[in-house]
């Protein structure tokens, strides 16, 4: 008994001792520069358009781009986060979005006063233009992410001009996330993939419920969509583009018959990013692919 | 007394076939799409060649979408609900009240599989395309097999099938796969996160003929197997000891007994998910009815157990079409409180089980 408490005692004292050497080398480093964590995909990649990568010194596993971002210290899932995992970067700021939590991991944060910039969703031109003033604010590059903003705004107006000169009655558009669980699971409100779609000139049919939800297969009848939208992991997962053809009550749907399914890279296409016009262009040229070729 | 129990169980066979019946032709009626009843009626007798009829509009949606899926309920649920009856004499050879065939690991062992092909296979890319849609059941088909070999492997004691350390190996490797499917669903992205999600809350929308062309046999088979053991699993219900003095060899009942429960079950949660309460419901059920004896038990809980999830799943996919709901989510909901009504009522009358 005596023995275990004087190991525990002493492993106490050393690990203290460890402890208080690495934080002074962390404070001094947080004097000399600023220290970042980035708790979303979105948002560590206007870090990097606004040129600031060198201040980045953590990630979460949303931030996949650029891909220099994932060689970076990783602080985890951002609805999952540790406080500790974080602190131990010793970060001077942590900017998240909404999605960030759990929220008590997030109090500790806060307690221990360590600056946190929570940013909102939204899922508009509007959004976007919002995380990179956010941003640019904490990483003190106003101007850069002015100009970022403003290029945005050009090239999402000058979609918005293309849309009205060619669409007259928007597609019925709807993404299909994944078939793996069975029943298709496609986008319904509130999702990012339901505001891309009516972003890039189509419309989602599905708005009888909110999220990402399994759908009867037999529905897709009722609703016939003229646009289907399926990931690139969902169109392999399924066997390729010949077998989704072949899926029931798919079939008799106009986009199987037109053949407009199209095959979106990744999931991050959605992410609502500075990359937003290059994503809802290549949704747009999907969905009007004729209209598209006519104008270039 | 004889003549009498046996013109209960005919009652109570007809009963329960003509339920199967009648929520078999209402499946195939409602749906998310109308379909005239002459339009059903004519797409069948096309599909049997008994007619030539020009196929209606709606021809392929009643053959290829809703006929599979009412055919694999009525399979998944016989299963569920006939192996739940085998579960019943397993939990008298287990001495526990609440073994079932979940118990040996079975549906552990698939839903891990499962997992592990939901998270780990789209970055493998060597596998052939066209095995993709089949590769979450044959890999759940396999993930059962295995660790109910594994389990009752580890039960061997000189040549002999321990029935304690079988249930405590089923605890064990249930706990280390339940750790694995943690892990991985830890790993899991978002989208992965999803279908994990709904695939373990079951559902019969992958529905499609080519898996029923696998899994039929194979679920038949077995429950037919089963029902051979039905004598058997009477002298068990009695004790081990007494079954042995009956002259049935309990070693070799038990071996097939556990293999056939795992081919069974393991290829209706490769086709549904893990679907719950209707093998714990519909075999307490007919047991309040009809008494323990399994010769009974075993074919009116594989009807009975059908048409549970038949309705169950004609609810799920038209409650809030398009939308679906989780299948197991409705089998728990109907069977959960029916389940309690029915055993407050008989705890009364002082006989439950």
């Amino acid at each position: 008994m005596l023995i275990t408490l004087n190991k525990r005692s002493f492993t106490r004292i050393l690990l203290s001792g460890v402890l208080l050497l690495s934080s002074s080398v962390h404070a001094k480093d947080t004097d000399e520069a600023m220290r970042i964590v980035s708790a979303a995909g979105a948002l560590t990649e206007i870090i990097y358009e606004l040129g600031a990568e060198d201040k980045l010194v953590g990630v979460d596993t949303t931030s996949i781009f650029p891909k220099a971002a994932t060689e970076l210290p990783q602080v985890g899932y951002q609805r999952a986060l540790s406080a500790e995992g974080i602190l131990s970067l010793s970060p001077s700021i942590l900017l998240a979005t909404e999605e960030a939590g759990p929220p008590a991991v997030i109090d500790q944060l806060q307690s221990t006063k360590l600056p946190i910039m929570i940013i909102p969703i939204e899922y508009t031109t509007e959004g976007v233009a919002k995380k990179i003033r956010a941003v640019s604010k904490a990483v003190g590059k106003e101007s850069a992410g002015q100009t970022l903003i403003a290029k945005l705004e050009a090239k999402m107006a000058a979609l918005d001009t293309k849309i009205k000169a060619n669409v007259s009655e928007p597609k019925r558009t709807i993404f299909i996330m994944s078939m793996g669980g069975g029943s298709p699971m496609v986008a319904g409100l509130h999702t990012a993939a339901n505001a891309m779609i009516n972003i890039s000139g189509g419309i989602n049919p599905m708005t009888s419920y909110q999220g990402y939800k399994p759908i009867n297969i037999e529905s897709l009848v009722n609703i016939n969509p003229e646009v289907i939208i399926v990931t690139k992991r969902t169109m392999e997962g399924l066997g390729g583009m010949d077998e989704i053809m072949k899926i029931p009550g798919l079939t008799m749907t106009d986009a199987a018959k037109n053949k407009q399914v199209a095959v979106l890279e990744d999931m991050s296409t959605l992410g609502f990013t500075p990359r937003l016009a290059e994503a809802a262009n290549t949704i747009y040229q999907s969905i009007y692919p004729t209209a598209a070729q006519a104008a270039e | 007394m004889q003549a009498e129990s046996r013109l209960t169980f005919r009652f109570y066979l007809i009963v329960c076939t003509l339920l199967l019946v009648v929520v078999s032709a209402l499946s195939l009626y409602i749906g998310a799409v109308k379909i005239a009843p002459q339009d059903v009626l004519s797409a069948l007798t096309n599909y049997l060649h008994i007619t030539d009829h020009e196929p209606g509009r709606y021809q392929s949606i009643l053959l290829d979408i809703r006929l599979p899926r009412v055919i694999l309920a009525i399979i998944v649920g016989a299963a569920l609900a006939a192996l739940a009856v085998s579960g019943a004499a397993m939990q008298g050879l287990f001495r526990n009240p609440l073994a079932d065939p979940g118990l040996v690991g079975i549906s552990s062992g698939a839903a891990l599989a499962a997992v592990i092909v939901i998270v780990l296979v789209p970055s493998i890319a060597t596998i052939p395309k066209s095995l993709n849609i089949y590769l979450i059941p044959l890999a759940a088909f396999i993930g059962s097999l295995l660790v109910t070999l594994l389990v009752h492997q580890l039960s061997q004691v000189h040549g002999k099938t321990e029935v304690s350390t079988l249930l405590l190996a089923g605890i064990a490797i249930n706990a280390i796969a339940g750790a694995g499917t943690g892990l991985l669903t830890y790993m899991a992205d978002d989208t992965q996160l999803r279908i994990l999600t709904f695939w373990s809350m079951g559902s019969l929308g992958s529905a499609n003929w080519a898996q029923l062309f696998f899994a039929a046999p194979i679920i038949i088979t077995a429950l037919i197997g089963i029902y051979f053991y039905a004598k058997a699993l009477n002298a068990i219900a009695l004790g081990e000891a007494e079954a042995g003095h009956l002259g049935y060899n309990l070693e070799s009942i038990k071996r097939r007994l556990i293999v056939l429960v795992a081919l069974a079950v393991g290829t209706s949660v490769a086709l549904s998910g893990t679907i719950g309460f209707i093998g714990l419901v519909i075999p307490h059920l007919l047991r309040l009815f009809i008494g323990p004896n399994h010769s009974k038990l075993l074919p009116l809980s594989a009807i009975l157990g059908a048409s549970l999830l038949l309705l169950s799943d004609l609810i799920a996919r038209t409650l809030v079409a398009p939308a679906e709901l989780p299948i197991g989510i409705i089998t728990t909901i109907i069977g959960g409180p029916f389940f309690l009504w029915l055993l407050l009522r008989f705890k009364r009358q002082g006989s439950i089980i």
